[in-house]
């Protein structure tokens, strides 16, 4: 096992990529093990249960695991329901990509879907469930989305669901997903440009999206915008 | 939320198909190891895709493959970092064993490679930093509930809940400093034996003194070590 070690890690810097551009979301076995790729436009969301490790302290881990799994399940269906694939999964949150027409606006409506089954849906069931529900049902998320060019590759472990998606778009929305205050989404310039008004305006013409200007790594800005709009689906 | 779960005892790491989808769970005794790729944004900016993408593979590939070696279990994996699960009675040294080879990949043959690969296209050096993060407890383990659709059998979904998971997570992430880029509880280095403790020739202690490090919202007394193990 050992020397495969020294050899993998020497071969997969020797190998040359075979990226083909996708049209659609590859699976784990669409994306030949060895050095196979896919080259992408895709829209990424992250749906991140927050506090979860404080509320396996003060709660039983039993009550948590219902807590997880509600949001979870809910979050995966809704992706799902928009023409979502879900891609990752690790511990409390869910990684789902959109390709094609529309991508930014189906992921922007899931997540205003899951928001609202967050505050409509599970924190009612979590206070009906238990005596001190109230304390607990205040659960809070974070929903990240970006769009743009990414590459999806294997990422070498056997048996197992090993695509990692490389490029900016995963990367800032798994960390926008990680942004706890009290706007639970956040999505970048570009998804808010290229999604239609439906999700960008209430019915009654107000604007869910507050915009914010936020000094990045590199050291410029980046312009984000947040919400706390629900919308039931 | 109203239905009760099935709980039963683990000996073994469950797979999946072990854990009843709707209300199955596990409660065991486990060691929770997370190995977790630095700085992959700036990687990312920085390189083209293809180089990045190799480096997130070889990292995972390989510290899955140590995982494995030694007795864990990968239950999850995602981007840029990998987490094993190893029970038994000597669960604890084969983590701590499992961190200090990954740690010995990563400085002596992901480095190596990569900076000969750099310098031969007069690229900008990098330097591969990691962070693991183990922690031991009790954990409950359940199903996510995320179905599989016809055609897809890739989903792995197994929630583990406990502090030892959370914690070794934020100990992860605890890299970078000149401590070393492993990070464990006190609670588990009291388990090790001698060969997990003591290194080179003659003899040297591994670990720094204990510390209290907060992880998330816990304080948790840790010791740290920069040391690496031959594969």
């Amino acid at each position: 096992m050992y020397p495969s070690i020294e050899s993998s890690v020497s071969e997969i810097f020797g190998a040359t990529w075979n990226i083909t551009n996708g049209t659609k979301v590859p699976k784990t076995e669409d994306v030949v093990m060895k050095n196979g790729g896919r080259l992408v436009d895709a829209t990424y969301l992250y749906a991140d249960l927050a506090g979860s490790s404080k509320m396996a302290d003060s709660l039983f881990k039993e009550s948590t695991a219902k807590i997880i799994r509600a949001y979870i399940n809910t979050a995966s269906r809704i992706l799902r329901h928009q023409g979502g694939e879900i891609r990752s999964f690790d511990g409390d949150r869910v990684m789902a990509i959109f390709m094609g027409d529309d991508k930014e606006t189906r992921a922007v409506r899931a997540a205003l879907a899951i928001n609202w089954a967050v505050v409509e849906v599970i924190r009612p069931a979590i206070e009906r469930s238990w005596s001190d529900g109230k304390n607990i049902s205040n659960i809070t998320h974070g929903i990240g989305i970006d769009t743009g060019e990414a590459l999806i590759v294997r990422g070498g472990v056997r048996d197992n669901n090993d695509l990692i998606s490389i490029g900016q778009a995963p990367n800032r929305a798994a960390k926008l997903s990680e942004k706890r205050d009290s706007f639970p989404l956040t999505i970048t310039g570009p998804v808010f440009n290229a999604m239609s008004t439906d999700v960008a305006y209430t019915d009654v013409n107000v604007l869910m999206w507050q915009k914010q200007q936020v000094r990045n790594d590199a050291g410029t800005l980046d312009t984000l915008f947040r919400s706390q709009y629900w919308w039931a689906i | 939320m109203s239905v009760a779960w099935s709980i039963r005892d683990g000996q073994a790491v469950p797979k999946t198909e072990d854990v009843a989808l709707k209300n199955g769970a596990v409660k065991i005794e486990a060691t929770y190891l997370y190995a977790d790729l630095a700085d992959s944004t700036l990687l990312q900016k920085r390189y083209k895709p293809e180089f990045a993408a190799k480096v997130v593979r070889m990292y995972l590939a390989g510290a899955s493959e140590v995982i494995r070696e030694l007795g864990g279990s990968i239950k999850s994996f995602d981007g840029d970092r990998v987490m094993g699960i190893f029970v038994g009675k000597s669960m604890r040294n084969d983590a701590v064993n499992a961190a200090l080879k990954i740690n010995h990949m990563v400085d002596q043959m992901m480095n190596p490679v990569i900076k000969r690969r750099l310098a031969a296209s007069n690229s900008t050096l990098w330097v591969v930093t990691h962070g693991i993060g183990i922690d031991s407890g009790p954990a409950f383990i359940a199903r996510g509930g995320i179905h599989n659709r016809s055609g897809e059998h890739n989903h792995n979904d197994l929630i583990s809940i406990g502090e030892a998971p959370n914690i070794a997570a934020k100990l992860s992430g605890l890299r970078g400093s000149e401590r070393g880029p492993i990070t464990i509880t006190s609670r588990v280095y009291q388990y090790l034996n001698d060969a997990q403790k003591f290194g080179g020739t003659p003899k040297e202690h591994m670990w720094r003194d204990a510390w209290n490090v907060m992880a998330g919202p816990h304080t948790v007394s840790v010791r740290q070590s920069g040391w690496r193990r031959g594969l």
